[in-house]
């Protein structure tokens, strides 16, 4: 039996990515890194979004196997993407129930609620909800797909300071609800610090470092790259 | 307003919905293709499907009066299937129809699946939207609107369309007679009477069947 | 100096430039060209030279368009046009001589033929000119009429804008047989079997020609050269009949 998210996978293409990471279940894995690093990437290439080589096993299941790999919407990840990936056409219930397995609209609202929106909210298209209600939806679309890994991809970068400590509290929260595993993108070390057990950092599209310590010692490359 | 009016408004009538009918599951199989597809021959197979665009009416009608004969392939499959033949029937103009019409319908539909964008698709499979699913709650619905607007650009077109019915059509009165090339035929005759009268009919009717066509898209959009 | 050169240049110029324009029935299309050539190089003379249908050339006509003479299919058009303009004279000028042509698999081999291949299906589709408004078209029928084919005609039948037209439907391969122009139908090449049809099986089709208020020496030159000598020797060649 194997615990958690093992991965160790190579991504040509543009940006070339390559990375040997493991999560632990319950476990939230904050990946830092300068912008342009390749985190969304790599984000993209654990969820199949974009083509890759190399190894992807969440729990049991083998998503990825060299070059062999699940198609994205067979590998039971909730992705949060940048600016949130809302469809526009959906009000904010729709877009939670598009990612269910089975429809029930009272999940989808009890999700909703988990993420402080309520039924007024919840009959809104993402074109008439703030930045952070957005961003809300998209935390519970994630949830909403029963996911065995979850992966944000900078979810506070497009709000402001306030909304951003709710939403943070409410990642934080986001752990009693799945014990995924969860590898959040943020290049903001206070955010990771409040949410992740461990973290990564990658330049130039490799993790130079990994590990609980990472996130507290000022001397690991991270710490001095934060400081200088 | 008299029999030979209504025979020619309905011919015309039928011609434009059964194109616009006709063209929109090609437009929506051949514009999500288009719009998603990196193969590299995509520019030439646009450009070609601008052709019945960019050659005059006359060249493309003589090219299907050609094509669609007895005894080419084209008209003896149709033969072979249906017994009758495709020149100078409705199914003939129909064809022609589908054909010069392609651009006005495809074109639209290439730009709005397009602009759905790859971070929605990329959205959709992460949200678990099997590629047919994904296409139709997330493509068709937000691409619908460009779709509405091919159909009723190309049925438009095809009540106003002249030149390849003339070529094709041998204007058989309720087979291939449509409304323009009745009034074509009018002015001929010196019928300008009937004439005006039919061009206020063709004016009218299109301008009605647009309106409600857009509003119809407004609705679903 | 140079002003005075440039007032001389556009009062000259214009006259120096003027060809006579003449719009032409379709049927005129394989005879006309040769007979302006040899005119303008007889006379310096210039002509230019529009083909279109009867109907729609007469239209244009009488809504302004610079034509100086106009040759029409028919005595009727010709009437509307000198009805319509003040100081315009008709006069014909040959007689129209229609033709049966036929695709080579048809098997009909003259006008007794034709009713049989009607209604047994070796021809499909009949072309000829809209009769509602091309008068060759009326002629055509006249012609089923004579022959007793007019009702296993009708179902068979395929129209072309004006005779030119009805002829491409049958060297396009779309219709198996027409009721066409004989000048053209003798250009028509492509294996077409050419069958002329007796004068007497329709009412007589009298090409008549309009010479408009504007037209200048150079038109009335030309519709001089086509009624002469040179003119009707051409138009029998080509197949016309003369008044």
């Amino acid at each position: 039996m194997v615990e958690g998210l093992t991965l160790a996978l190579t991504q040509a293409g543009p940006l070339a990515v390559s990375a040997d990471l493991h999560v632990l279940p319950g476990q939230t894995l904050a990946l830092v890194g300068p912008s342009g690093a390749g985190k969304t990437s790599l984000l993209n290439a654990i969820a199949g979004l974009v083509p890759a080589v190399g190894r992807v096993q969440v729990g049991d299941d083998v998503w990825q196997d060299g070059r062999q790999g699940l198609p994205a919407w067979r590998r039971r990840v909730g992705l949060v993407m940048q600016g949130g990936g809302l469809f526009p056409h959906l009000d904010a219930l729709g877009n939670v129930m598009i990612a269910q397995g089975r429809r029930d609209a009272d999940a989808a609202l009890a999700l909703l609620a988990a993420v402080q929106l309520d039924g007024a909210a919840a009959r809104r298209r993402p074109a008439q909800l703030s930045g952070g209600e957005q961003m809300r939806v998209a935390l519970a679309r994630a949830l909403a797909r029963e996911p065995a890994l979850l992966l944000l991809d900078e979810p506070f970068a497009a709000v402001d300071r306030p909304v951003r400590r709710a939403l943070v509290a409410l990642v934080a929260q986001m752990r009693v609800m799945s014990a995924a595993p969860m590898i959040i993108v943020t290049h903001d070390l206070e955010d990771a610090a409040g949410i992740a057990d461990t973290a990564a950092f990658m330049v130039d599209g490799r993790i130079v470092e990994q590990g609980p310590h990472v996130l507290a010692d000022p001397e690991s490359q991270l710490g001095r790259w934060l400081n200088g | 307003m008299i029999d030979a009016d209504l025979t020619a408004l309905r011919l015309s009538l039928a011609l434009a919905g059964a194109t616009a009918l006709m063209l929109l599951p090609v437009a929506v199989l051949l514009g999500h293709w288009l719009a998603t597809t990196r193969w590299p021959g995509k520019p030439l197979l646009e450009a070609l499907l601008l052709l019945p665009l960019l050659l005059p009416p006359t060249v493309v009608g003589l090219a299907l009066l050609i094509a669609m004969g007895p005894d080419t392939p084209v008209g003896r499959a149709w033969a072979a299937l249906t017994g009758g033949r495709l020149v100078f029937s409705f199914a003939g103009i129909l064809l022609a129809s589908v054909l010069i019409n392609l651009p006005l319908a495809v074109q639209p539909a290439v730009q709005a699946f397009r602009g759905v964008g790859d971070d929605l698709r990329r959205a959709a499979s992460s949200c678990g939207l099997s590629p047919s699913r994904a296409f139709a709650r997330v493509d068709l619905p937000l691409a619908w609107p460009g779709l509405a607007t091919g159909a009723v650009l190309a049925f438009a077109h095809t009540l106003g369309e002249f030149g390849v019915v003339l070529m094709v059509g041998g204007a058989i009165p309720g087979e291939t007679a449509t409304l323009s090339l009745t009034i074509y035929d009018r002015v001929q005759a010196f019928d300008m009477a009937g004439a005006v009268r039919l061009a206020v009919l063709l004016a009218g009717v299109s301008v009605t069947a647009v309106a409600l066509l857009f509003l119809l898209g407004r609705k679903r959009g | 100096m140079i002003l005075r050169f440039l007032a001389l240049l556009l009062m000259v110029w214009p006259l120096a430039a003027r060809a006579a324009t003449v719009a032409a029935a379709a049927d005129l299309r394989t005879t006309l060209p040769a007979l302006a050539q040899a005119h303008e190089a007889a006379t310096g003379q210039r002509i230019t030279l529009v083909f279109g249908s009867s109907g729609n050339l007469a239209q244009q006509a009488m809504n302004g368009a610079p034509y100086d003479l106009l040759l029409m299919a028919d005595a009727a058009t010709a009437q509307r046009v000198v009805a319509a303009a003040p100081g315009a004279v008709a006069r014909p000028y040959a007689l129209a001589r229609l033709a049966l042509v036929v695709r080579p698999g048809a098997g009909v081999r003259d006008l007794n033929g034709l009713k049989a291949a009607l209604i047994d299906g070796r021809v499909r589709h009949l072309a000829i000119a809209n009769p509602a408004h091309a008068p060759y078209g009326l002629a055509a029928q006249g012609v089923l009429a004579s022959l007793g084919a007019r009702a296993a005609a009708l179902p068979r039948l395929v129209l072309g804008d004006n005779v030119a037209q009805a002829l491409s439907f049958v060297t396009s391969g779309a219709a198996e047989a027409g009721l066409v122009a004989l000048p053209l139908a003798r250009q028509a090449g492509g294996g077409l079997s050419v069958v002329p049809v007796p004068p007497a099986l329709h009412a007589p089709l009298v090409q008549t020609l309009v010479l408009m208020p504007r037209a200048d020496a150079a038109a009335r030159a030309f519709a001089a050269r086509l009624t002469g000598p040179q003119g009707r020797a051409a138009l029998r060649r080509a197949g016309f009949g003369l008044p």
